[in-house]
Order: structure tokens, then sequence, then C-alpha cells
């Protein structure tokens, strides 16, 4: 590889990343010893009537919907890899989770909105598209398809803001990229980060 | 006035890029990421041919020919060629692979007589191929490159040999024969994003064009002034604001009437109705919650009502889920 | 004469049967020893072969004459035969068809007792004149590196004190020149070594040294099938001691070293470095004062300007490991030494002042610290000056870069004194102390001065008190008791989890190195802290939960000391709790949770012991018997029970008997002989009617040691059993305690089982009793438990009671806390491979049955046994039988059960890696099984643990069965998973897309 655009970005601590917190299990955990015996008991979801065949005590209720946000869209492309560094985006502030928004009723008939405002580390960075595009290419294969992504530089970020933006956002465009085979190998070496 | 799903056909497993009725007879192609045409009998929905094992890259572009014995297409792929495809005896066969752009074509379409092909690519230019009556020799006749970015759309009066190209640089250009030559002879601005579409009106007496953008509007423009080297073109109305996203695709249908479609998965319909542009019709969803890509109008292949009244027109979509839907709207 | 005949043998087997022709000289060596032969009958015998025309001939009489002198003993020959011998091989030299075998017999003649000095002229003489490595293979070249290196061996002293020494290195010259095998050179570059350390190199040296250098770098790759089996390493190793071995080399070594040291590759870096750390360890101060600045001027660019958190093969570290060696070898010239670091100071002033490059240059320094204490004491007084002039108005990233650096000064203080679990030199003015209060203070602001968002400088600061307090014979108690503190409100104002959790070691730490600290300053704060209703904790004016105390107590509570002081803590607040709150539940919840963790944390610890509890545990049952807020909530009863089951079990065994029949007594409605333990208390009877207590009773009794015995075992089991069967219980805990108890005496102690063998199943409760004796019988592997075994599965057919047979055998196989083993502690008799015994007995049977039967229903009962046997068994006890029931893992995909389904699913996903032809062979029909698996269905079976175990079992495919086979479903799968993305839970969510990527790079190698 030629002479590294950024040879010096600044670095974030992997550790210092945003995450979804644990929430607090320990009176469910407590509760669940009992629930266990109680399930041993024999006669534990047989039944006569066929019509209650109630699969377990812990399904039985609804499931609680989690809804998409952006924390899970940040952990999706955190931990692309950035092409010139052995760095993520995550820890090179390209990509942060203040500047990602979603839009989503939930519903499943409605169409969503994600849209990510990215930050190269320089602000001549030729290589923001190749970034762009990867976080696309990510986000294309994770998030269903009533999700409409919008990917842009953050304003002031770079030189060329504005083409970079159209390329990254014509879907044509895209398109076109991903059935390039050598490219699609760079991305695929970007995404192999991915947790 | 009412919308109505006709049928929906399952033709691809990836997104339909382009859909494409026959003038004359009720067949229509589509054109597909999974690198194949497809062509359908709209009278019944059903499969007649697959055009396959041709293309590397996806089919991004399909057109009839509006003219010969016998029905033939073009399509245009992302890897740079077109290729005729017709029916002969009864088979549908490759009959020729046009070569000549740099990368990926976008376009393709043919003029009125079917004397002139028209295609259009990243490249930035358009390109001009005279054809033959058996669609064995294309000879490219003109190079136009005044586009300064990709040119998205490529589409030709029914009237008159006016092309109509639409490009990634905002703007849209008008072309003509003058002298041998081809040569721009007007330059639509206004738009405020990448121009995807345009189409002429389907009236001898009038000539407009309606384009749809990135920039989320449909606009009709009117030609004011012509002659052989210039042209004098006016906006004439922005459609009323309905999509919300990227608009892909725009028709003009032979009543009047304009339809779009976009990123939104809205399908949109306008009607001139005393002094102004109106919503007529909006069907959500036209594609589930997939973006719709195409639009075209066409006439009616079976009764839209028990009375066998065919007052109604027909609109087909392709969209990202694969699918081709075919809407009557009366 | 069978000596010539041996030796027609020989000459017809030598060079096509090599062990026959062996096997012969090896006799010819014994027939020597015995003197059943002379050594001159060998040779006259082998006489006109050796000198035959014939040019194949030859070398197999002189093998022949070799291969025996190499198997006799070193002292059979005379010197006469020795001269002879030596004569005739020198001249055979000359006969190049021979040089091989005669190297051979050469190398073993220089290794007889008798061959002396005298001959050795002739023989180096010999090597020089007539023979020629260049035009010999390797395996000839060796005998001749061979030869030299036991002449050497052998002769090193007669060689210098002769003078001999321009004879013998000239000779080596001549012999190892041009050498390319890798076994000849780790011979050629030991003698190297030898000679260089040891002979006088008189004008040699270059020639010495270009014989070694012109192999650096070694770049060698050994071949696949190389008998020796020699390494990189090896080769790398020799060459650098040999290159090190003499200061005489330095003029030459240093300059060609320095100049590789700007190689691209970073193992040629390496290699040069350490190869420069070898020759600055080896040659001496005298040499390194001459070079010393050479090899700064070479380095300076490397180490100021290279990368050290690039450490793919630790170059970097190589680098910076010369600074050290450079220093252990200069510092006992203080003049010296001090030269060098004034001039590493000079030259690196502007680095100290570029942020760039200010991390190298501490490093460099750190590393001189490390060699020794003048080094150290030299380098941090000259850095921390330096570094710590500016301590105020730095940006977060200068603060952080300030801590990182001063890092490297306590991590070389333990490289040289060692820390507080391992001191290794005491030096109590050494110079970090000068700057303990300095440093103390920055990082105390860094941690509790700077915003709660600044995460990495404050796990930074935090790591670096941690680090301080290590420290061997640094820190007072009191600074140890204020980073304490620091921490201690850390933990409680901090919520991001590196934070938290940095602080939580940290404390854990001085825990560790004197738990009175952590007793005095952290457990009272946190104990007052907690509320008295149940209410969040109110932390500095703002609201926490209370669970983050307790996060934060059992954390740290570990070793006797703490455990003690919380477990008595919290039972007071426990019983405190009863009184003053409306509804105690929750908030008793957590602290007996909590107190379970510290127990059961604490246990891994060596000889934990809860003898001093036992106070608490006497008022923890107190305050169950007491209070019905604690004894009519079914989980708290259960965790405290199994507290109390926790402290017997690490109780010494002497309170065992007294303990339990006392209790037995006293919750069987009988007088308690002694004041111990239930003073005061009415007591129960468990068999007047069903009670929670019972769990009292039984987990104090599933606590005490095995040899505890009980009074007539058999009548208390047949009360326990007609009680069962008797009592209407209200209550489906009560009645699993009952179940439970009564598994648990007939595991624990020996009793009569047999006359239950036979029970008549006319109840769901007969069959549901029948299973609880059947699991305390298989637990201890009793003879018997096969009989009753046999009985449940045969009930697996019975179409009224078979679906609930099929549940008992869940209660079979599931580990429940009373049937906990622990390390080194009899307080059960659960046999280890009970599980494994049962899989093989009874997975057959199942299998069986299924087959055997026709009736879909009772198929199923098979099948739901089955998985959830597989639900609590371990892989390696599954998948040996796999073959025989994977097609029923595949029909039980089917059945309408999402706790089956989830069993089947685990099992083929933790078995894709191991049975992949198995699974291979299924793979049309899983896959679009799984797939739909996948999906959320209507009737709620496909629960979020079996749609994400689905997608998991598609993802391993992916990666764990032959591409070829996984390759024609990929698009089907990426397509088919496209509705998982918008699945209602996360992690479901998260599953799929990770699977679908799998398929996205499905044969896509990526470099």
């Amino acid at each position: 590889m030629s002479e590294p655009i950024n040879a010096n970005p600044t670095v974030l601590d992997v550790n210092a990343l945003p995450t979804r917190g644990e929430d607090h299990k320990q009176e469910k955990a407590l509760d669940s010893q009992v629930q266990e015996l109680l399930s041993l008991a024999i006669d534990h979801g047989v039944d006569s009537d066929v019509q209650s065949q109630a699969p377990s005590l812990l399904s039985d209720s609804e499931e609680q919907e989690d809804p998409i946000d952006p924390q899970e869209i940040f952990d999706l492309i955190a931990h692309i890899s950035d092409p010139e560094h052995p760095l993520t985006l995550g820890q090179l502030a390209v990509v942060n989770l203040s500047d990602i928004k979603v839009i989503d009723s939930g519903n499943r008939d409605e169409m969503g909105e994600v849209i990510i405002k990215i930050t190269p580390t320089i602000t001549h960075c030729s290589l923001a598209t190749l970034i762009g595009l990867g976080i696309r290419v990510r986000l294309d294969r994770c998030l269903p398809v009533r999700f409409r992504i919008t990917i842009l530089l953050k304003e002031g970020s770079h030189q060329s803001e504005n083409q970079v933006n159209k390329q990254l956002n014509d879907k044509e465009r895209v398109a076109a990229a991903c059935e390039n085979d050598q490219l699609l190998n760079v991305i695929s070496k970007m995404l192999a980060t991915c947790k | 006035m009412s919308i109505r799903l006709v049928r929906s056909l399952e033709a691809h497993t990836d997104k339909v890029w382009s859909v494409s009725v026959h003038n004359r007879l009720p067949l229509l192609a589509t054109a597909s990421s999974d690198k194949s045409c497809k062509i359908y009998d709209l009278t019944n929905g059903e499969l007649v041919a697959t055009l396959d094992d041709t293309h590397k890259r996806s089919a991004r572009s399909v057109a009839w020919k509006p003219t010969g014995q016998e029905p033939s297409l073009a399509c245009g792929s992302f890897d740079s060629t077109i290729s005729i495809w017709g029916k002969d005896y009864d088979e549908w066969s490759l009959l020729a692979v046009i070569e000549g752009h740099e990368n990926e074509v976008k376009g393709v379409a043919w003029s009125k007589d079917g004397y002139f092909l028209a295609s259009c690519s990243r490249d930035k230019s358009i390109w001009i191929w005279e054809a033959d009556d058996d669609n064995e020799e294309f000879e490219c006749i003109s190079v136009l490159q005044e586009h300064s970015q990709d040119v998205k759309h490529v589409v030709w009066s029914q009237y008159e040999d006016l092309l109509a190209s639409s490009s990634y640089d905002d703007t849209i250009r008008l072309w003509k024969e003058d002298d041998d030559d081809w040569s721009c002879v007007a330059q639509l601005t206004g738009h405020e994003g990448t121009v995807w579409c345009s189409d002429f009106e389907k009236s001898e007496t009038s000539t407009r064009l309606v384009s749809g953008s990135d920039d989320c509007t449909v606009r009709v423009w009117q030609r004011t002034d012509a002659n052989d080297s210039e042209e004098t073109w006016e906006l004439q109305a922005i459609l009323p604001q309905c999509h919300k996203r990227a608009v892909y695709s725009v028709s003009w249908s032979p009543s009047g009437r304009i339809a779009s479609v976009g990123s939104d998965g809205q399908l949109v319909v306008y009607e001139y109705q005393s002094d102004q542009w109106e919503i007529t019709h909006v069907q959500k969803l036209s594609h589930g919650v997939y973006e719709a890509n195409s639009v075209q109008w066409c006439k009616p292949y079976a009764a839209d009502d028990d009375n066998g009244t065919t007052t109604a027109e027909w609109l087909i979509t392709g969209g990202d889920d694969g699918n081709v839907n075919v809407w009557s709207i009366s | 004469m069978d000596l010539s005949l041996n030796i027609s043998q020989f000459l017809a087997n030598s060079g096509s049967d090599e062990n026959r022709a062996s096997a012969i000289v090896e006799r010819f060596a014994n027939q020597i020893h015995s003197r059943d032969i002379k050594l001159i009958d060998l040779i006259k015998a082998l006489g006109d072969y050796l000198t035959a025309e014939d040019d194949l001939l030859r070398p197999k009489a002189t093998q022949c004459l070799s291969g025996t002198l190499n198997s006799l003993k070193k002292d059979i020959l005379t010197p006469n035969d020795i001269s002879v011998l030596t004569g005739f091989y020198v001249s055979k030299l000359e006969d190049g068809q021979c040089t091989k075998e005669t190297l051979y017999g050469m190398s073993s003649l220089v290794d007889m007792d008798s061959f002396g000095p005298s001959n050795l002229d002739k023989v180096l003489k010999g090597l020089m004149e007539q023979y020629d490595s260049t035009k010999n293979l390797a395996s000839t070249r060796y005998y001749g590196l061979l030869t030299l290196q036991r002449i050497f061996t052998k002769f090193v002293n007669y060689l210098i004190q002769m003078k001999k020494d321009k004879l013998f290195i000239e000779c080596f010259l001549h012999v190892a020149s041009g050498e390319k095998d890798p076994r000849n050179l780790l011979l050629s570059f030991a003698l190297n070594k030898d000679i260089s350390s040891s002979l006088n190199l008189e004008s040699f040296e270059d020639e010495l040294f270009d014989i070694l250098f012109c192999y650096f770098p070694i770049s060698f790759k050994p071949p696949k099938e190389d008998p020796y089996k020699i390494t990189q390493d090896q080769l790398k190793g020799s060459l650098r001691s040999a290159i090190a071995s003499s200061s005489a080399f330095d003029k030459d070594s240093y300059p060609n070293l320095l100049e590789k040291l700007s190689s691209t590759s970073p193992s040629v870096k390496r290699d040069t470095a350490e190869t420069i750390n070898a020759c600055i360890a080896n040659y001496g101060q005298k040499s390194l004062i001459e070079h010393w600045l050479e090899i700064w001027n070479a380095y300076k660019f490397e180490v100021v300007h290279g990368e050290p958190d690039d450490e793919e093969i630790g170059v970097y570290q190589s680098l910076l490991n010369t600074f050290t060696e450079i220093s252990k070898v200069l510092t006992s010239n203080e003049v010296e030494f001090d030269q060098f670091a004034s001039t590493l100071l000079k030259d690196l002033k502007e680095s100290f002042q570029n942020t760039k490059t200010l991390k190298q240059t501490c490093l460099i320094f750190g590393a001189i610290a490390k060699a020794n204490n003048i080094a150290y004491n030299k380098a941090v007084k000259l850095v921390l000056a330096q570094l710590l002039v500016k301590t105020d108005g730095l940006n977060v990233r200068e603060e952080r870069e300030l801590i990182q650096n001063l890092g490297v000064f306590t991590s070389a203080y333990k490289d040289v004194y060692g820390t507080t679990s391992s001191p290794k030199l005491q030096d109590y003015n050494n110079g970090l102390k000068d700057f303990k209060d300095q440093i103390l203070i920055l990082l105390g602001k860094s941690l509790m001065g700077s915003s709660q968002v600044e995460v990495s400088l404050r796990t930074l600061a935090i790591t670096e008190l941690t680090n301080l307090t290590t420290l061997s014979d640094f820190l007072s108690n009191s600074e140890l008791s204020l980073i304490a503190q620091y921490f201690t409100e850390t933990v409680l104002m901090d919520d991001n989890e590196y934070v938290f959790n940095s602080a939580i070691g940290g404390l854990a730490q001085i825990a560790q190195l004197d738990s009175s600290v952590l007793v005095e300053v952290t457990l009272p704060t946190l104990i007052s802290l907690l509320p008295d209703a149940d209410e969040p904790v109110r932390i500095n004016g703002q609201d926490k939960p209370k669970e983050k105390i307790f996060d934060v107590i059992v954390s740290i509570s570990t070793g006797g000391a703490l455990v003690n002081f919380m477990v008595i803590r919290l039972l007071n607040k426990l019983e405190q709790l009863q009184t003053t709150l409306a509804d105690p539940v929750p908030y008793s919840f957590l602290i007996l949770s909590s107190l379970q963790k510290i127990i059961t944390t604490s246990e891994s610890s060596t000889q934990f012991s809860t003898d001093t509890l036992f106070p608490s545990l006497v008022k923890l049952i107190h305050l169950l018997l007491k209070f019905p807020s604690l004894n009519q909530d079914d989980a708290i009863l259960e965790s405290a029970t199994e507290i109390l089951k926790l402290i017997v079990v690490f109780s010494s065994k002497s309170f065992h008997q007294q303990l339990s029949d006392d209790t037995l007594s006293f919750f069987t409605g009988l007088p308690v002989a002694n004041d111990d333990y239930y003073k005061d208390l009415e007591p129960i009877n468990v068999f007047a009617e069903p009670t929670p207590l019972i769990n009292i009773l039984s987990k104090v009794l599933a606590g005490v040691n095995k040899s505890v015995s009980i009074n007539n075992v058999d009548s208390l089991i047949n009360k326990l059993v007609e009680f069962i069967k008797t009592s209407s219980f209200q209550d489906g805990y009560v009645r699993i305690s009952y179940l439970r108890f009564l598994s648990l005496i007939i595991n624990k102690w020996n009793c009569e089982v047999s006359k239950y063998e036979n029970i008549t199943f006319d109840s769901v409760l007969s069959l549901e009793i029948y299973t609880w004796i059947t699991k305390g019988v298989l637990l201890r592997i009793d003879p018997k438990s096969e009989t009753f075994i046999d009985v449940l599965v045969g009930a697996l057919s019975d179409t009224s009671l078979g679906a609930m047979a099929a549940n008992s055998f869940e209660v079979l196989v599931v580990d429940l806390s009373i049937f906990e083993k622990f390390k080194k502690i009899l307080n059960n008799n659960v046999r280890l491979l009970y599980k494994q015994k049962f899989f093989d007995l009874v997975v057959p049977k199942l299998v069986e049955g299924f087959n055997g039967n026709d009736d879909m229903k009772i198929k199923s009962n098979y099948l739901s046994a089955l998985s959830h046997i597989l639900k609590h068994t371990k892989r390696e006890i599954i998948n040996p039988h796999l073959p025989s029931f994977f097609p029923l893992l595949l029909q039980s995909l089917n059945l309408m059960d999402s706790e089956v389904r989830l069993a089947s699913l685990n099992t083929i996903l933790s078995s894709v890696g191991e049975v992949s032809d198995l699974i291979t062979s299924h793979i049309s029909s899983l896959i679009p099984k799984l797939l739909a698996l996948a999906q959320s269905d209507r009737d709620h079976l496909n629960t979020e643990p079996v749609r994400l175990a689905a997608v998991n079992c598609l993802h391993s495919f992916a990666m764990a069965l032959p591409l070829q086979k996984v390759v024609p479903y990929q698009k089907e799968v990426i397509r088919e998973l496209t509705p998982v993305l918008d699945d209602k839970k996360r992690s479901v969510r998260k599953g799929a897309i990770d699977a679908r990527q799998a398929y996205y790079e499905l044969g896509r190698t990526v470099e």
C-alpha cells in the first residue's frame, strides 16, 4: 500500500466506545431459581386440553419488542475497519453514536429511516467514499428492507462534502459498485472485523 | 376514480430496474439485477421468455423497438454492453451485442420509427446508433458528451426525432439532428439533485416533458420555441409535492395523466384539472416496504369491471422486491 | 572364513540394506572388544577392497572400516593403531570417491582416547590440503565439521598452549566455507562461537566474522520433511550467539548490523536488534564504550519515530531492549553511563517537546530505567522532572499521555524493585519516591476531578493508581487508604462499566494487599449508604439504584474477613427491614441474592471456611422462622435456604452431626437436645401439614457431610412417601420441595428402596414420587437404578401418563443445588459419571421405543424425553450417540413444543463441528427447516431462543461445513433470512445479521 493519507489519526480507546449497558437482572435471577423448580413438575406443560398448549411459562406472554435504536446501528458499523489503519471506524470516531438518527414507528408496514453522519479523519480524505460505501453495504445487508438509509458527511468535515454525499446516496452507483469484485474484496476486508 | 392492483408478477429474485410495454403488442419486458430480462404476456400474466446468460452484471434498462414485423428489444447492462433480442420463428434469441461504452450502460431508447437507438452511460456520454431492419448491424453515428456526469436515462419523442437525456449533473438536455450531426438544442436546469428520468407528453400539438429527480420533485417543462439548432424550453409547473424521497421514474399517459414512483415506494398519479396539476391517486407501499424503480403507462389488456368497459388505463411498476405490479386506473 | 564372509555380506548390503550393514559392523566391533578378532585382521581382510579399482567398492570397504571404528569403545585402540589409521585416513583423503566414508572414519578416530596431539597436525594439514568442501555433499561436509568439532573439544587447551590456533582456525575456515546445509551450519556456528570465544584469533577475526555474517539475516524456511527438524529459530539463535561471542568482532559486527536495522522487514529488524542486544551483553564494557554512540546514532530515528503500539512481532520492544542492555553494561562505570544518559537527553531534547515523539522518548528512558537501580534512579531523575514540570492546564489527551508515560516508569519500577507480592530489591531513596506526591496528586485529579465522560482518562488513572499499589515498598498505609477512598467514590458515582470495573479491580487488588483498608474505608461507606426504605440510594445528591451498591459489595467481598463483615451487616439490615417496611420482599431479595453471591464467589478462594459464620447461620434460621415476609415468599425462602446450605457446606465437619440431629428433631416436632441452634423457638412438624419450611431442613441436611448419620432412615422415607401421597398440596413449590427432600435422603443415606420398585402409577403424584426416588437412586449409580429407569421408559408408551413420564426424564438429569458437588467436600452421593452412564443406558432404549411405536403421540413422548435429557447433558457425552438419534432430532424440530425444538437445535448447533458429515448428509432438509424456525410463528412456538438457535445453526453451517455443500444454499439463506432482520428481538436480529454476513462472504477469500 502507498503512503497512508492520514498517518497519525487520533484514536479512541475501544473501551471508551458507547455500549449498550446491561440491565439489572438480579431479581429475575432470584425468582428464576423457583421458576426452574416449578418447571420440574411432571405435569408441567402437559394438558389434556389441546387448545391451551402453552409452550412454556416464559413465552406465554407476548414478546417485548427491542426497537432498532442508534446504539444498534452504531454496534453494526463501529467495528468496520478503516481501509488504511488497523483500527475501526468507532475507534477513529468516524462514526459517533450522537450522529446516528433512527426514525421508526416500529410498524412493519411502514418505512423507517436511518440517517448517519460520518466524520472523516481529515478533511481531504479521499477514502471517505470508500468508508461510506462500506457502511452502506454493511447496513444494506443488516437492516430490514423497510429502512431507507442516508449516509452523509458531517457538515464541514470534508472539502468535497456534497460530491461524496451525492455519490454515497445514489442507489444506482452503489448497486454498480457492489458488482465490482475488486471493490467488494476491499469491503469484505473492512467488514471482516464486524462483531 | 380508483386504483386497483390487477396482478403482481413475482418476476425476479432481485431488484427490478426497468419495465417496458410494447407499443402494439400485449408484451411486457423487465430488466433486473439478477442479470436477466423477462417477457410477460399482459393479457394473462404468463411468462413468455427469459433472456439470460448474456450479461455479466445487472440488466439496467429495457426498451421495445416500436417497429418491425416481429417484436424485438434492447437491454442495457452494467457490464457496459447492450443486447438486442428478437422473436424469430417463435423463439426468442439474442440478435446482437453492442459494445462501445466504457462502463455501465444506464439507459436505452428507440426513436419513433425504430431507426435510431440511443444509449447512455456512467461514462457521461450518449451514443446514437443507426439500426437496420434485421437488428444485426448497429452503426454509431454520434457520441454526445456534453453532460458533465453520468447520464441516467434517455427517451425519444413519439412524434419527432427529439431525444431527452437526464443526468447526475442535475440537468436535462435535448438533442436533435442538424445537418447530419447531432447536437444539444436545449438544457433544462432547475432540479436540485440527480435527474433520474423524463418522459414526453403524448400529443402531436404540444411538446412537453415531465422529469423526476432526487430532489423529490416532479416537474413539467414546455417547449416554447424551436428551430433546427436551438429550442427554448420553460419550466411550466412543479407538480404537487408528494414524494418524500427520490423520484426514480415518471411516465406520461396518452390520456394526459402523469405517474411517478420512487424510493418512498409511493405510486402517484397526477392529472391536469382546471388549469392546474392535481394529485388524483396515491398508492402507498406499491411494492411493500421496498423501493419502486420504474413506472410505465399502457393500455388495459383486460376488462376492468364486470360490465366489460375499458375506460381505464394501466400502469406497470417494477420494484426492489423483484415484483412487477400491474395497476388499473379508472 | 567367518570374517571374509561377513565382509562380503557387508559389501553386498551396504547401500541397499543399511540396517543389515550396520549390524555387521556392530558385530565386528563386538568381536574386536572380545578379542575374537583384531582390528588389523579386519584391515587385512578388507585390504584388497580398500584399494580396489572399482569406484563403487572402495567406498563400501572404507565404510566398513569407518563404521567399525565408530562402534568401537574409545579405549580399545593403541597409540600405534591410531597412528597407522591416521596415516591411512589422511592418505585416503586423496581418493575423491571415498571422502564421506573417510571423514566418517576420521571423525571417529579423533575421538579415540589414544588419539594424541602427535596426530593432530597430520589430520588438520590433510584436511587443508586434500579436502575441498565445495566438491562434496552436505552429508559428507557434516563429518568434516564433526571432525573439527571433536578435535576442538578435546584439544582446545593444547591448541592454545602450543599456539596452534592459527592452524586450527585456517583449517576451520577451509572446511566451513561455502556451507549451506542447515544442520552443518548449526555445527559451524557453534564451532565458530567456541573458537572466537577461546582461541587467539590473531588476524582471523575478519574471516571468522565474514563466515558468520554472510548468513545474516537468516531467512531459512524448514523443508517439509526435514529429518533433523531444524527450525529457523535454532539457526537464528546459534548464529546470534556466534556473532556475539567475541568482542573482536565488534568493529565489523556493529556497522554491519546497524546497517540492517533499517530493513523494511519487521522480522529482520527484530532479529537484528536482538543480535545487537546479544553483542552488547557479551562484548563487555570496554567494547561498548567505544560503540554506544554509534549504536545510539543508528537507533535514534528508528525508536523516536517508530510505532510502539504496532507490536506485531515485538520489533519495537526489541529495539527498546537495546537500551536496557546498554545500561546494564555501562552502569558500573559511572562516568561513562552519565555520558550516555546525558547524550541521549541532549539529543532527545526536542522529542520531549513534541507530542508525537514524547511517548517514544519516555519509552527509551523507561527501557534504561529497567536495567538496574542505578539506571532507574538516573532515568527517573532526568525524565520525571521534565514530564511533571507542567501538570496544570493540560487537555484530556495530554493528561492521558502523561499518565501513560508515567506508567512506563512504574512498570520499570516493578522490573527493578519488584512488586508487593514478590519484592526484589530495596532502595529506600529510589528516584520515584521523590515524585510520589506529585504523581498521586496528578492521578487523583485525573480520576476525581475530570468529567465522567472522560472514560479512557479515568480508566487509565485507575489502572495507574492500582499499579502504584502493587509496587514493592512504595506507598504508605495512609496513601493506600486514600486510593481506596478514591476507588470507593468512583464505583459509587460512575456508571460506566469500564470505569466501574477498573475501580472494582483496583479495590480487589487493595483487598489482597491489606483487607483491613477495605474494612475500614470502603465497606462502612457502602453499608451506611444502604437506604432504610425500598428506595434508590442517594449518593452525592444523585439517585442511584440500590443494585449498584450491592454490585460493589459482591465484587469486593472476597476473602474471610470481608465476607464475615458483610454477612453480619447485611443480616442486620435484613432483620431491620422486616419490621420497618410494609413490603420488605423486593429489598430482601436483593440482600439475599447478594449474600448468596458473596459466599459462592468466595468459595473459590483457598481455605475458605464458614466456621466464623455460624452465629450468622443461627441468626438467619431464626429470621426465617420469625418473619412471615421471609418464609412465605418462595423466592426468598429458596435463596435464604441456599445460603444456609452454603454456610453448612463450608464449615467444619465437627459441627454437622449435632446440627443435623437438632434440625431433624426440630422440624419433626421432637424436643431439641441442645440450645445451640433452636433456642427459644417453637418446634415445627413438617409432617403435620405441607409447609415451605421443609426447605430449611432440606438445605441444612443437603449441606452436612455425608458421614453424618440419621436414625432410622427407612422409616423417615416411608413417612415422607406416605405423607406426599396423602397430602393435598395447594402449592407446586411446596410439593416439589417435599419431593426434592425425598430424593436427597434417598441419595445421601443408605436405605432400602426395592419396596418402591413396583409402585403402581395410580396417579400423577405416584409417578412423580417414583421419578424423584429414581433420581436419588440414579445419582449414586445404585445397582437398582436400571430397574427404576426401565419402568419410567416403559411409562412413555402409556397413552395417559406418557407425556408426563417424558417430563420425568428432565427431573432425572436436571442439576439441582441440593446435589451440587464441591471440591474436596463430601456432602452427597452424586457420582461424577452418572450422566454418562445414564445417557449410554437410556438413549438406545428411547430410540428403540421411538422406532417401535407408530402412534405419533407416543413417538413424541420418546422425543421429548430425549430432548429433556439432551438439554442437561454435555456434548462430549452426546456426540458418540448422535448418529443413532439424529433422525429423531430432525423430527423433533417439528414437534409442537418450544423446549423440545430448542434442545434439538442446541444439540445440532453444538455438534456441527464434530459430526459435520452427518449434518452435511441432512443439509437439504435441515436448511429449509431452520429457515422456518428462524421466523416468528403464529403459535409463538418459535420463541426467541428457538429463533436465535436456528439462525446460529445456519451460521455455523457456513463456518464449519464443506464449502461446496453450503454454497448451493447461499442465495436462499440470504434471501430467506431477510425478514428475520426485522425480528422483534435484538438478539435474533443480530444472529441473522451474522449468519447472513457469513453467507455473503462464503468462498470469498480475503487476504
